[in-house]
């Protein structure tokens, strides 16, 4: 009976709540921790109360001095236990959980299977790890954002339990997020419990990435003010069985059409009130067509039958009292990096690369960096049966037309950005860095990202970089602002036009 | 005479199921199904390329790959590829084809290297 109390103090609920507390606050919540700490010794105390009213009154002062040793000998152990962290219990799946191959994490945490340990060989902590996610953007920051996947990784590898603190106030980009929730199934769940806030958990709950991690979003009460665009994935490489699949309405396909009538439902909030033109659906739809097909063709070595995933959302708010609507797009294929697939490319066009490539290599920018560059311009592609017959590689400079062309809509255009992280390679492209440029009707549209649009000179460093870790795949993330009031007026006025023709 | 070979790609799209067709590869395959290779061979026959109403994208590499070949055929001269093809499409649509012949006609030369 005495024990059988203790134990259910051990199992109370308030207890366990308040031992996770002390266990998993942040170090800035040294209050609520002591404060857990202080409730804990108040419940053992009365606790003690307790066990001593079980004994029988009487007897003689050595068995009194028994008791009070016995009562003081059970609260001294349950206090050293919640106390101690001896109680980090593994749940059975932990102790199943074995290594998991990633393609993406394994490229960012090199070195991540040979310190992969089991759980029971993992040793707890008096304080659990707490990994600061802060400017986690691949669109502001790749290279710092790769660092803190990494983080995630490392830890992964050999923590019994970490906390996740994502410190930005809004979420910057839907890139970080979508490559994190691609490589959070080859993850063992160590994560419990972090800051985030309001704006951020109503985007993750709003595009589906709260029931994919696993978290609890409490304060994603409802998603006004976000409008989303929840991760779709296409189904495994490789796993096409169907001989005529290519004559049937694709996955892509779906996808170009659900994303259009996501941009007309952002399009038609109040204070746009507007709708997508027939030109620009056609436009909308044939980027994502575009770039997924791409993300099939080329990024698994001799198939076309590659995977991706893809996610967006705009949120609104308000700022000096005025409203601003911020727009962002993930494109995510996993596999092959963009200068990988060129080791397919027909000979003239892995010549004509290698030219470019020995004119501005050099310790600031990687033969890699410089292929992807490559990448941008019209008529290159890896595909040399489409180069036999003098066709294919137009469909990244038709992203930028679109991203340019929506980033126009709004006075504030230098706020769109494109990232483009592909192996070790990244191209942050912005304004004036955004639109290929034709010589002529006919002639292809190059983006050579420098200040005279030319080969001959090498790409802006800020522009187009190294990153320090290898992303196995590409990733397509984009960022733009618009503006309601400018938007209005320039549909207005193209309206205008259109009726005076 | 000749006769007129009408080609449906609302097939492409499910009757309605997607309002788009994206991807050089689908154009290839549709290239094979729809015989575009024996129609260009009969000089009897003209090709009635009809695009539904529904429909409201394809994407460039898509037509690349269904007319690429037809294009090379007709010595990528448009006059003669117009003098056997029709296109029946809303403007749009119409525009979606120019930007894919466009892409069919581009300059791919690669400029010698330095």
């Amino acid at each position: 009976m005495k024990t059988s109390i203790t134990q259910g103090l051990r199992n109370s609920p308030l207890l366990k709540r308040l031992r996770l507390i002390k266990e998993t606050a942040a170090p800035e919540y040294v209050d609520a921790r002591e404060r857990a700490v202080q409730i804990i010794r108040i419940m053992l105390r009365s606790e003690r109360q307790r066990l001593r009213r079980q004994f029988k009154r009487g007897g003689g002062k050595i068995t009194r001095a028994g008791q009070e040793r016995f009562v003081r000998h059970k609260s001294r152990g349950l206090l050293k236990e919640l106390l101690q962290n001896r109680g980090v219990k593994l749940k059975k799946s932990h102790m199943l959980s074995t290594y998991k191959k990633s393609l993406l994490l394994d490229g960012i945490d090199p070195g991540r299977k040979e310190r992969w340990r089991g759980h029971v060989k993992r040793l707890g902590r008096k304080t659990p790890i707490s990994l600061q996610l802060k400017n986690f953007s691949f669109v502001d920051n790749p290279q710092g954002t790769l660092d803190q996947l990494q983080a995630i990784s490392e830890a992964d590898c050999t923590e019994l339990i970490a906390r996740l603190d994502f410190q930005d106030d809004h979420c910057l980009d839907a890139g970080a997020y979508l490559v994190l929730a691609e490589s959070w199934h080859s993850m063992s769940k160590i994560f419990v419990g972090g800051a985030m806030k309001s704006p951020i958990q109503k985007v993750m709950s709003a595009i589906g990435l709260g029931k994919e991690l696993g978290l609890s979003l409490l304060a994603a009460t409802d998603h006004e003010d976000v409008w989303a665009f929840p991760l779709q994935r296409r189904r495994k490489a490789g796993t096409t069985a169907d001989a005529n699949a290519l004559l049937k309405p694709q996955n892509r396909e779906k996808v170009a059409d659900q994303f259009c009538d996501l941009v007309d439902k952002w399009l038609d909030h109040p204070d746009i009130n507007q709708e997508l033109t027939p030109d620009g659906r056609l436009f909308i739809k044939g980027v994502v067509g575009e770039l997924l097909c791409n993300a099939e063709r080329h990024s698994q070595k001799d198939s076309i039958d590659g995977d991706w995933s893809v996610t967006g959302f705009m949120t609104r708010r308000i700022a000096e009292s005025k409203a601003q609507l911020y727009c962002h797009m993930a494109f995510l294929s996993v596999g092959r990096s963009i200068a990988e697939s060129f080791d397919d490319a027909a000979d003239d066009v892995k010549a004509w690369i290698m030219g470019y490539v020995s004119k501005h290599q050099s310790h600031n920018v990687s033969k890699e960096t410089l292929m992807t560059v490559c990448a941008l311009q019209d008529r290159v592609t890896c595909d040399p049966s489409a180069s036999s017959i003098r066709s294919g590689g137009t469909g990244l400079q038709e992203v930028l037309e679109f991203v340019s062309d929506l980033a126009e809509t709004s006075n504030l255009e230098n706020d769109a950005r494109l990232v483009i992280v592909s192996g070790k390679s990244c191209i942050l492209l912005k304004p004036p860095y955004l639109r290929g440029v034709a010589q002529s009707e006919n002639d292809p549209r190059e983006q050579w990202c420098n200040s005279q649009n030319t080969s001959d000179l090498p790409p802006d460093p800020s522009v187009v970089f190294d990153l320090s870790k290898h992303f196995a795949g590409t990733l397509v993330s984009v960022a733009f602002e618009l503006d309601p009031g400018y938007l209005k007026a320039s549909l207005e006025s193209e309206n205008d036009k259109h009726e005076e023709n | 005479m000749t006769n007129t070979k009408r080609i449906d790609l609302g097939v492409l799209a499910g009757n309605g199921a997607v309002r788009n067709i994206s991807g050089r590869p689908r154009g290839l395959s549709a290239r094979i199904d729809f015989g575009l290779d024996e129609l260009d061979a009969d000089t009897e026959v003209d090709v009635e390329i009809v695009i539904p109403e529904y429909m409201d994208s394809i994407t460039p590499s898509f037509f690349q790959g269904l007319l690429e070949a037809s294009m090379r055929r007709f010595d990528m001269d448009r006059d003669k590829f117009d003098h056997r093809y029709r296109l029946v499409a809303s403007e749009p649509m119409q525009r979606a084809f120019e930007r894919g012949m466009r892409a069919i006609l581009v300059h791919r030369d690669f400029p010698q290297v330095a």
